[in-house]
């Protein structure tokens, strides 16, 4: 399953190391915005990290994915205006044939698309893409050589491809199960249905590269990208990339409806005057590599770059409201904003095997148990946990379906959320409990200045039901990654994780209580229920259609009855971009595939 | 003639001064009988006081024997020869200053002594410590049990530091230029206390010294020492008559001189 | 006795030095109000509203969760202290105990191992090493109490080596030895009680570092786990300050800042008056 990590973490390492560089060299991406013709259309986009590699097969955080889907096709997108997200065709000319069976998937490809003009063909023509590129381009996740980070996307799932692995990883071999039976038509055999297949042809690990290049440029095609995306690269160092326009790229007008636009959210952005033109918009775009927050705001607001994830930090001059965000009256005349929902959340789980707070072979100390469980949750105050660590602008809802998902249920009974510490205390004195006998909690977290905080917070809601404070101990970890190992061997009793989607649809967030995906596997919480194990089995092979929504609403409804977890908040992110570019940003699965849509110019009158 | 209580034969003690080792107490041998007062003169740097160290065991001795009743110190391993240091032979140290430990009151390093090889308690250590001080001569001795080294006087002290010595009745005591750092009347009464007590022990003395005039007052017989040897041995009469080394001539005639002058 | 009354008259003579001494004073007093559950116990609650500013229920006002700042800075200096004593005093006996037994048994085996161990501890960064050791300890509180007692010790243990290799040629001591007493007696009772003055000022220079040292652990996450520090409070105060709210900062710097002077003063006023050059005349 997924390893997509979790909390705000992400390859923080590489971002100080990055911070340092620039700060030694003091570099900038090269530009030419000096002078630019007026038809020259630049877009300048800040990215809070930077990848170290341009490869797809390495595109495993947020800023190499961005990229590679821009300098590589692939096979499908994500509409660039449709909420919750829905997947749109890319370099597939429709979405795939799916078997009766649900086992067989056959994908035509667009005609007449060509890689860009690379001395790594003959005479450096680019070649037209084949079926045959997507297949190796998988095939190269599943060999050793690539150190590819993608591979668990399609572990055990497509016939023949792991055999392949074992059997030397050699290319010229078929994989009976992931076959190009003309150049134009993809098949892939899976070994039992998995409906997800078609989002992870969606994400930049699933890019098609040309074999040419990866030969003939060996360890270098991470920095020389060769593919067909939408633009080609320019430059790329530690401080930024500059792309620009490829003009091979397909010419598919823009349409408002296939996108998915929604006139009610969406209208006045600008994006109306942008229908029937060809994407990509920009000639040029020039993406900052800016990790520290202050500098990354100071580019923004002296108008070095168009876009910006707001740090936190600045969130209070930022916003003049909260509910819904808008932004304050002398940031409007210049920029817009998009409240940017996760797809994801942030739960606290308690740990199921430890006989303390979780499954007891004794009956009643088991539902004695379970009582104590639903008190703490009770007594949980997302309000203010909201307002004092998402700014009051998460989403908190009740379960494990979290908003952003086609399946959440916006209806759905929130008193999960809603603080009673008077429930609560009937609840832990009709079942016994009291300051005396109530089990020492331990809650584990790495160390850092904002989990301690979370920590305290939780013990001070407790606190308000008689909870004993000596009797809630912290259990802190050096680093994350101590901290994973811990709870993966079931040591912490409280684990507070955030789980980062990696496709729209909440199969990804019922396998987080899957029975046999116990720890060391996604289910934290070690929950077990044979009911919501023989649901998720049986929907776990179903297209999406309102009977699986059903069911996944019903295994919702069983993890909060068991009160296996206090969940949850989805946060919002803040993006704003200036006033000038009719575009709409996106953090999430949009992601990368915007930038071709964004437009430096159209929504009138030149900055700066 | 009875046997001796100290025996020493052929001792030599190597010291590393520089990069070779050198003998600065070369092969001397001498008897210690009961009650005997024996002198060992030398000018500075002959190497009396190694001598006494090396009697003690504190520093180590790289060849010959030391008899004392019959056993042989320096084959003794350090466990063992603790258990006679203190009883059979004890020491008095040149400085009365430095040989008493600064922070710690009188009375407690003399019961030391009590309570190690008597096995005494705490309260009895202290009495016999007491009496022991009442022994050394001290008028007000529970005053001095509870002072501190530097409330004392250097004759006091070296009091102390004999009261300490004697405490076991030992049957030798090695005494390190006991009065060379007191005035002159001091000396006398603390010489006079120090023979008196051995005296009434049957202790036998090794008395380092300087000091002709005290070796012809108090001592039965003398060796002299030069450059880690030992030139001449005899009585104490026989000696200042009739010197049979040049070099013990030439250390009476300083003395003489000195008188002289 | 003398000693005593000399080094109190010394003090009295010294205006820095008993300002020192008040201070440290007060602030222990504060640590035994603590520790005596009389005040500063209310440091966990969160009954403030974020950030509030300084007043009449909040003194020094609240923190991002509405924690009373000032609970939480008076709360510290018992954390403060109880790491300052804990690791002053076994870092003191444990570098009294190495010191002495290199020293007595100097180039021999034992000097010889002490002395290898000193010196790959001196050699190991230190906050590499409690990095380490918190590893080791999987995030126990004590780990940060380990790693400065197993490095702290190094330069008292090189002192008192060098000053029982003095002592040890003393007279006094070969008298020790001349009446039979044995190596463990006489380095108890007559070596280490003359290393005292060493001993002290050692303890005094390891209480201000343990302090200063777990204030810079605790901002780097290594130090205390369980409970509040001046460190931990400066942590999360330099999420605050950018956005404005100097409470944190102000309290645990400005507390931390006076305990050191008060400590400093009074150091230095001690070594002056155990100087040896001094306390010969
Ligand atoms: N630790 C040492 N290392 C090397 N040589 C030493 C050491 N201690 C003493 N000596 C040397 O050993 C010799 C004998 O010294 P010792 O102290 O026995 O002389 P002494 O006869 O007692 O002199 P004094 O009358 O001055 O006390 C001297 O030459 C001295 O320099
Ligand atoms: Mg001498």
């Amino acid at each position: 399953m997924s390893r997509l990590w979790t909390h705000t973490r992400i390859a923080w390492p590489p971002v100080a190391l990055l911070a340092l560089v620039m700060a030694v060299a003091g570099c900038k991406p090269e530009r030419s915005s000096e002078g630019p013709e007026p038809a020259y259309r630049v877009y300048r986009h800040a990215m809070d990290g930077a990848p170290s590699s341009l490869d797809p097969t390495h595109a495993s955080n947020l800023y190499a994915n961005f990229l590679a889907v821009n300098l590589f096709d692939t096979l499908y997108r994500y509409k660039y205006l449709a909420r919750p997200y829905r997947l749109e065709a890319n370099l597939a000319d429709g979405l795939p044939q799916v078997s009766a069976d649900g086992l067989i998937y056959t994908i035509r490809t667009k005609p007449g698309v060509h890689f860009i003009d690379d001395p790594a063909f003959p005479e450096g023509k680019g070649r037209a893409v084949r079926a045959e590129d997507f297949v190796f381009s998988i095939k190269r996740h599943f060999d050793p050589a690539t150190r590819a980070q993608g591979a668990w996307l399609w572990q055990g799932r497509i016939v023949g491809l792991d055999e392949w692995k074992e059997n030397g990883a050699d290319y010229d071999e078929e994989v009976p199960g992931l076959r190009a039976v003309d150049d134009r038509t993809i098949q892939i055999q899976l070994i039992s249905p998995f409906p997800q297949l078609t989002h992870t042809l969606a994400q930049g690990f699933a890019a098609v590269v040309p074999r040419e290049a990866v030969q003939s440029y060996g360890q270098e095609f991470a920095v020389h990208p060769v593919g067909s995306g939408p633009y080609r690269l320019l430059s790329f160092n530690s401080a930024g990339a500059v792309l620009e326009r490829n003009p091979r790229f397909r010419q598919e007008p823009f349409s408002l409806e296939a996108e998915g636009f929604d006139p009610d959210s969406q209208g006045g952005l600008g994006l109306e005057e942008l229908a029937d033109r060809v994407p990509p918009f920009a000639d040029r775009i020039e993406v900052e590599f800016i990790a520290e927050d202050a500098a990354r705001w100071n580019a923004f607001i002296a108008g070095e770059v168009d876009f910006i994830k707001v740090p936190v930090s600045q969130f209070d001059r930022v916003l003049a409201s909260r509910d819904p965000p808008t932004l304050s009256p002398d940031l409007a005349e210049r920029f817009r904003l998009n409240a940017n929902l996760e797809s994801g959340f942030v739960h606290t789980d308690f740990n199921m095997d430890d006989r303390q707070i979780g499954y007891h072979p004794d009956p009643d100390q088991q539902i004695r148990n379970r009582a104590l469980r639903c008190a703490i949750i009770k007594a949980f105050d997302w309000p203010r946990r909201n307002e004092v660590f998402y700014y009051g602008i998460g989403e908190v809802f009740p379960g494990i379906i979290p908003p952003m998902t086609l399946e959440f249920d916006a209806d759905q009974d929130r008193a999960p959320v809603l603080r009673d510490l008077e429930g609560a205390r009937d609840l832990m004195s009709s079942h016994g409990w009291h300051a005396g006998n109530l089990p020492v909690l331990e809650y584990g977290f790495p160390s850092s200045v904002t989990e301690r905080q979370m920590f305290e917070q939780f013990r001070s809601f407790m606190a308000d039901i008689g909870y004993p404070q000596e009797k809630i101990r912290p259990l802190t970890y050096a680093t994350y990654g101590d901290y994973a190992r811990a709870y993966l061997n079931r040591e912490v009793m409280l684990t507070t994780t955030g789980w980062t989607m990696d496709y729209p649809d909440a199969e990804n967030t019922m396998q987080l209580f899957f029975g046999p995906n116990a720890a060391p596997g996604t289910n934290t919480a070690n929950y077990n229920n044979e009911e919501f194990n023989r649901l998720y089995r049986a929907s776990a092979t179903m297209q999406a259609s309102p009977m699986r929504t059903a069911m996944y609403r019903n295994m919702n409804r069983m993890v909060v009855d068991d009160c296996v977890t206090i969940s949850g908040i989805s946060r919002t992110l803040i993006l704003l971009w200036r006033r000038e570019l009719a575009m709409l940003p996106d953090r999430s699965f949009v992601g990368g595939f915007f930038l071709r849509f964004a437009d430096p110019e159209s929504a009138g009158g030149e900055a700066e | 003639m009875k046997s001796p209580v100290l025996a020493v034969r052929d001792l030599s003690v190597f010291l590393q001064d520089g990069g070779q080792p050198r003998a600065v107490v070369d092969t001397i041998s001498f008897e210690l009988h009961e009650g005997e007062i024996l002198a060992l003169v030398g000018e500075s740097g002959c190497g009396k006081t190694k001598t006494a160290e090396a009697l003690m065991g504190l520093v180590p001795t790289a060849a010959g024997s030391i008899e004392l009743c019959g056993t042989n110190l320096a084959a003794l391993p350090e466990a063992r020869l603790r258990r006679v240091r203190g009883r059979d032979i004890s020491m008095v140290f040149q400085e009365p200053l430095t040989a008493l430990d600064p922070v710690f009151r009188t009375g407690n390093q003399i019961a030391d002594v009590f309570r190690r090889h008597r096995g005494l308690g705490r309260a009895e250590a202290r009495r016999a410590a007491l009496e022991m001080l009442q022994r050394v001569g001290f008028a007000d001795a529970g005053h001095v049990l509870r002072s501190y080294p530097h409330e004392l006087s250097g004759g006091m002290r070296q009091r102390v530091v004999i009261a300490m010595a004697m405490a076991c009745r030992p049957r030798v005591l090695v005494a390190d230029e006991p009065t060379t750092a007191l005035d002159v009347t001091t000396q006398a009464q603390v010489l006079a206390r120090l023979t008196e007590m051995a005296g009434e022990a049957g202790t036998a003395i090794l008395l380092i010294t300087h000091d002709l005039g005290i070796v012809a007052h108090y001592c039965d017989r003398a060796a002299v020492m030069r450059m880690g040897r030992i030139v001449e041995q005899a009585g104490v009469d026989q000696l200042f008559a009739q010197p049979q080394h040049p070099y013990t001539a030439a250390l009476l005639g300083a003395a003489r001189g000195n008188l002289l002058s | 006795m003398n000693a005593e009354r000399r080094i109190w008259g010394q003090l009295r003579d010294d205006p820095a030095g008993l300002a020192g001494l008040v201070v440290v004073g007060l602030f222990l007093l504060v640590a035994m109000a603590v520790w005596l559950g009389l005040i500063g116990q209310d440091w966990s609650a969160a009954d403030g509203a974020r950030w509030e500013t300084p007043g009449p229920d909040h003194w020094f006002g609240t923190n991002i969760l509405g924690q009373d700042i000032f609970e939480r800075a008076i709360y510290s200096v018992r954390t403060a202290f109880e790491i300052g004593l804990v690791v002053a005093v076994s870092s003191t006996l444990l570098g009294a105990l190495l010191g002495a037994l290199a020293g007595w048994y100097s180039h021999s085996w034992v000097d010889g191992a002490i002395l290898w161990l000193k010196g790959v501890l001196d050699s190991i960064p230190f906050y590499l090493f409690v990095a380490a050791v918190a590893f080791a300890l999987q995030g126990k509180g004590w780990a940060m109490h380990v790693a400065m007692i197993a490095t702290f010790w190094t330069t008292t243990g090189r002192l008192v080596r060098a000053e029982v290799m003095k002592l040890k040629t003393r007279e006094f001591v070969l008298a020790a030895r001349t009446i039979g007493l044995p190596d463990a007696l006489i380095l108890g009772r007559h070596v280490l009680p003359n290393t005292i003055h060493i001993l002290l000022v050692q303890a005094s220079i390891a209480f201000v570092a343990a302090i200063k040292t777990e204030v810079i652990l605790s901002f780097l996450g290594l130090g205390v786990q369980d409970g509040v520090s001046w460190g931990l409070m400066l942590a999360e105060s330099t999420q605050e300050v950018l956005a404005g709210h100097f409470s944190n900062f102000l309290a645990a710097s400005l507390m931390l800042f006076a305990l050191l002077m008060g400590f400093n003063l009074l150091a230095d006023a001690l070594q002056d008056a155990f100087d040896p050059k001094q306390a010969s005349q």
